[in-house]
């Protein structure tokens, strides 16, 4: 190969090609190997039932508003979060008065239909009973 | 206002002569400019025209009120250039008209937004707003002559990048004159806030923009902490400059690989993406997000860090330092490469000077202006930021001054790491007086971002203006295209690399 003299510091075609070989491949093969996300990741929050006690503390402080506490004609609660809004910031569970919202890894989330989106808890008797008058 | 800052209260009739003779005591910086609603207490309309003093480290406002049933101000655009799109967005927002201003245009609302309706007065009634169907056009300024050609270039581009719209005049291949029209991402983020507790208003602030998200959020977190008189932590001040200086390196590794983007040098774009990529994976196994959404919150931190994960930080650091030396050495060091970069793009200082132009954009023109120096805040305060400075002002200079911001946020990290402070990470911020007026500011990886609010009753904000470093620069961009050809017109707005949504809100 002819080597030509060149400046200090000059990058020439053959570094790049030196340095694209060294660096290799970064591309990760997903899904087809599977990852997770690190401890302090945020993935799907989830309630739990029977400690919930209808404060309504992450309706309030969810800034997409993807929380509802929904009664129905029976007085069943529900507590629905709306997977379309919610932006993983974690502070329904840090505003818990009871710790029932936990913030899991599940990160796999897509739905094939709007609907699908919705997560839905029933609310226990036990949170009813315990749940502060308005 | 913030501790500092010189109140000086005006009749509407000198507010022009007034800013005049300001000029002329001491080299001053139009850093944002407020126009609030007022009329429910006072009547009136207020503008707040706030400067910065950068030589000492001080703030002076000049501030005037308009009669409620007389909306016109003069416009202070003619002596000072740098006021010109605050001054539109008034007009817009809160129907407040400045007399005598160059290019009274809408800036921000759809030419199909009805007349007379302005979004920010506190009596805007959203249900009340019809729209003409008839397709109105926007005002390009048309340049007229032989073998000149117009070319619109977006809003949806090449690239996947945020939406804009460039107009060109050009001869041939060569640009005469480029037009950009902005706010297609406006959101109405300030209305949003209004009315809202201060920490509800923090998951706003994070999300004006995805790249600037550390730097909004510690913008706005001090404006509250500044109206309530309150200091974070001196742990949490640490911590909060060493994120902040996290969000700039991998701003700068990305941005460095975009410019390469520009001229079509794949292996340097897919470096920089390499390098941007290992610091955002950084950022998400300290705080669980990749762009720093959830680090900070008035009173201080959401989280604290450990001794492991100062050790991952120092080591990922320690790893990407390598390989940025390695890639700059590339990127300078490349004849052909380097060739588009010089004397592309150029941007004189007495532009930035004249429009109040921050950040690596301003430093690589000569204007040594960086807001960790001249007015130090959360763990900035006794650190030695080195002034990158260049003079080229081209795109090659943009570049130089990045890859010197980037060794220096290794430097910068290093030293906050060594002496981080012991204590708690967050103190409950006491509820503010309702109608304080403070303000907070960050440089952020293009400049300086400043938030300003005015608190409302219980802890609530009233009035909350974002003035990102995207929107002092923005106008740079149409300055240093002309001239140059038409394909360098990405390169030269990848070395500008402003953010769209910080700009539109």
């Amino acid at each position: 190969m002819l080597c030509l003299p060149r400046p200090l510091g000059a990058c020439t075609l053959f570094d790049i090609l030196r340095t694209v070989w060294r660096l290799g491949r970064a591309t990760e093969a997903y899904p087809a190997k599977g990852r997770g996300i690190p401890v302090a990741g945020i993935g799907l929050p989830v309630l739990a039932a029977e400690t919930c006690n209808c404060s309504s503390a992450c309706v309030a402080a969810c800034p997409g508003q993807a929380i509802r506490l929904v009664e129905s004609e029976s007085h069943r609660r529900t507590w629905e979060l709306d997977l379309a809004n919610c932006v993983f910031c974690g502070l329904c569970a840090r505003v818990c008065p009871t710790g029932a919202i936990t913030l899991t890894k599940e990160f796999e989330l897509a739905a094939r239909s709007r609907p699908d989106l919705i997560e839905r808890v029933a609310i226990s008797a036990q949170g009813l009973s315990n749940a502060p008058s308005n | 206002m913030s501790a500092g800052t010189t109140r000086v209260r005006v009749k509407r009739a000198d507010l022009v002569t007034s800013i005049e003779r300001l000029r002329e005591q001491s080299r001053v910086r139009l850093a944002t400019m407020v126009g609030l609603d007022e009329r429910g207490r006072s009547g009136c309309f207020r503008l707040v025209y706030l400067f910065a003093l950068d030589d000492s480290g001080t703030w002076v406002s000049v501030e005037t009120e308009i009669p409620g049933d007389d909306p016109v101000f003069p416009s202070v655009t003619p002596l000072l250039p740098a006021a010109h799109w605050y001054e539109r967005e008034v007009q817009d927002l809160l129907g407040l008209q400045p007399s005598g201003h160059p290019d009274p245009r809408r800036l921000i609302l759809h030419e199909n937004w009805p007349d007379g309706v302005y979004p920010l007065r506190k009596d805007f009634d959203p249900a009340q707003l019809t729209f003409s169907k008839d397709h109105q056009p926007f005002s390009f300024h048309r340049l007229h002559g032989d073998g000149l050609v117009e070319i619109p270039v977006g809003p949806i581009h090449a690239g996947i990048i945020e939406p804009g719209h460039f107009r060109f005049a050009a001869v041939g291949d060569v640009i005469l004159h480029l037009e950009a029209r902005l706010f297609y991402t406006h959101r109405g983020i300030e209305k949003l806030a209004e009315g809202r507790h201060f920490d509800a208003v923090l998951p706003l602030a994070e999300r004006i923009c995805g790249a600037c998200s550390a730097a909004n959020a510690a913008a706005y977190c001090l404006a509250v902490e500044s109206a309530a008189g309150f200091e974070a932590p001196p742990r949490a001040r640490a911590l909060r400059a060493v994120l902040l200086e996290l969000e700039r390196l991998y701003n700068h590794l990305g941005d460095l690989g975009n410019i390469c983007a520009g001229t079509g040098f794949a292996v340097g774009t897919a470096y920089g993406a390499r390098l941007k990529e290992s610091a955002q994976r950084l950022n998400e196994r300290l705080s669980g997000n990749r762009f720093l959404h959830g680090v900070f919150r008035p009173g201080g931190m959401v989280f604290d860090i450990d001794e492991s994960q100062a050790l991952d930080i120092r080591s990922t650091l320690a790893e990407l330092k390598i390989e940025a030396g390695q890639f700059s050495e590339l990127l300078l060091g490349n004849e052909s490469f380097r060739d588009r970069l010089e004397g592309t793009g150029v941007l004189n200082g007495d532009a930035v000077e004249a429009l109040g132009g921050v950040g690596p954009a301003a430093r690589a023109s000569g204007i040594a202006r960086d807001s960790r120096r001249d007015h130090p805040y959360a763990g900035y305060s006794g650190l030695i930021i080195p002034a990158t400075l260049e003079t080229g002002g081209d795109v090659l200079a943009r570049m130089k001054a990045r890859i010197d911001e980037t060794f220096a946020a290794f430097d910068l990290i290093d030293d906050l790491l060594g002496s981080l402070p012991g204590g708690s990470v967050w103190q409950p911020v006491p509820e503010p007086a309702p109608f304080t007026e403070a303000f907070g500011w960050a440089e952020s990886a293009r400049g300086e971002t400043l938030h300003w609010i005015q608190t409302g009753p219980g802890g609530s904000i009233e009035r909350y203006r974002v003035r990102s470093a995207s929107y002092c620069n923005w106008p740079l961009v149409a300055l240093a295209v002309p001239g140059n050809l038409v394909p360098d017109f990405p390169l030269i707005n990848k070395s500008f690399e402003l953010c769209y949504a910080c700009l539109d809100r």
